[in-house]
């Protein structure tokens, strides 16, 4: 059904219950995740990694021995450190702390 | 008071818009390789042509893990309960609530979840030539042909790719793609007070003009200026 707002509330855990009123059975936490609570991060926002693996291997070689003339050659692997504080900016918007 | 509730603004029944972070996060790096080939030529002339590639994995960025998926609008089995929403010509953005019940979460709107699950690459064709003059000008020119691929949105943090259950499709150019670069500089040392004598020569004496240039696809730039060496 359509509330007075115009938005469709079935099934029912919509917010809305059809009239101007918030549906009684709505939960605004239905199987979030929760910091500090249920996360498998804990209170983190992400996964802490402590041990980085980044190994890096380069050469330099002068194939005339004359020095002259050089090869190089390089390979590197690069641990990027994500930018979580774009998640954490959003937090206060989620449920529970949206109607604060 | 007899009714409290009475005395309260009307509830707001938006379906509530969620950020995230994935549950199964996973590190994001990138690998860089090369392969490169100096040469000193005659003149004072070293030549440089090199391959530079790279590789990201993991790669974080934001997509809409809430969006219906592409048909569940014409096999939505509600429909027939709205015959005035529910029409042929669809849902458009004045009435995009009424995708809500097509969600995969229903009782959200969009969930903007940050996934590890994006990648890119890079390869490029790095040549360069520099002469080096006596005393301590040089002059070098430097070009780069590269072509850098990515399914990463635009802004990672903010726009969502278009269909969160494809993300080949979003695979083209990244946003930094550079297809070319030329660049140039030079340093030229000024003939006056090179023996650095007197009171001013210890200093004077090693000023240089130095000045660059760079071209890339849509911008030029460039610069000239004193300083000293």
């Amino acid at each position: 059904m359509l509330d007075n707002s115009g938005y469709i509330c079935t099934p029912d855990t919509m917010p809305c219950d059809g009239t101007s009123n918030t549906n009684p059975n709505y939960d605004s936490l239905n199987g979030i995740i929760i910091g500090g609570k249920n996360s498998p991060y804990g209170t983190a926002v992400s996964n802490q990694v402590n041990l980085g693996f980044a190994p890096r291997i380069g050469f330099a070689w002068d194939p005339m021995g004359q020095g002259k003339m050089s090869v190089r050659g390089g390979y590197g692997m690069f641990i990027e450190s994500p930018g979580v504080g774009f998640v954490e900016n959003s937090v206060f918007s989620n449920p529970p702390f949206d109607d604060l | 008071m007899d009714n409290p509730g009475s005395a309260h603004a009307a509830p707001n029944n938006t379906p509530l818009p969620l950020s995230a972070t994935a549950p199964k996060f996973k590190q994001p790096y990138t690998q860089n390789w090369d392969l490169d080939i100096q040469k000193e030529l005659p003149y004072n002339i070293i030549a440089d042509l090199g391959y530079y590639g790279s590789k990201g994995t993991h790669l974080l960025a934001v997509a809409d893990i809430n969006q219906p998926v592409a048909g569940a609008y014409a096999s939505y089995s509600g429909a027939a309960n709205y015959p005035d929403v529910y029409t042929p010509g669809g849902i458009n953005s004045g009435n995009e609530n009424y995708a809500n019940p097509l969600r995969p979460y229903i009782g959200y709107s969009g969930i903007d979840m940050y996934l590890p699950i994006f990648i890119s690459n890079y390869n490029s064709l790095q040549a360069s030539l520099q002469k080096r003059f006596t005393a301590d000008s040089l002059l070098t020119i430097n070009y780069t042909w590269s072509k850098n691929l990515s399914n990463v949105p635009c802004d990672p943090n903010y726009t969502v790719p278009q269909y969160t259950y494809d993300l080949k499709s979003e695979y083209s150019y990244a946003r930094f793609d550079q297809r070319q670069v030329f660049n140039a500089d030079f340093v030229y040392q000024l003939p006056f007070f090179k023996e650095q004598h007197g009171l001013a020569g210890p200093s004077a004496g090693r000023m240089a003009v130095f000045g660059d240039y760079c071209s890339e696809l849509r911008a030029l730039d460039g610069s000239v200026g004193v300083r000293w060496l």
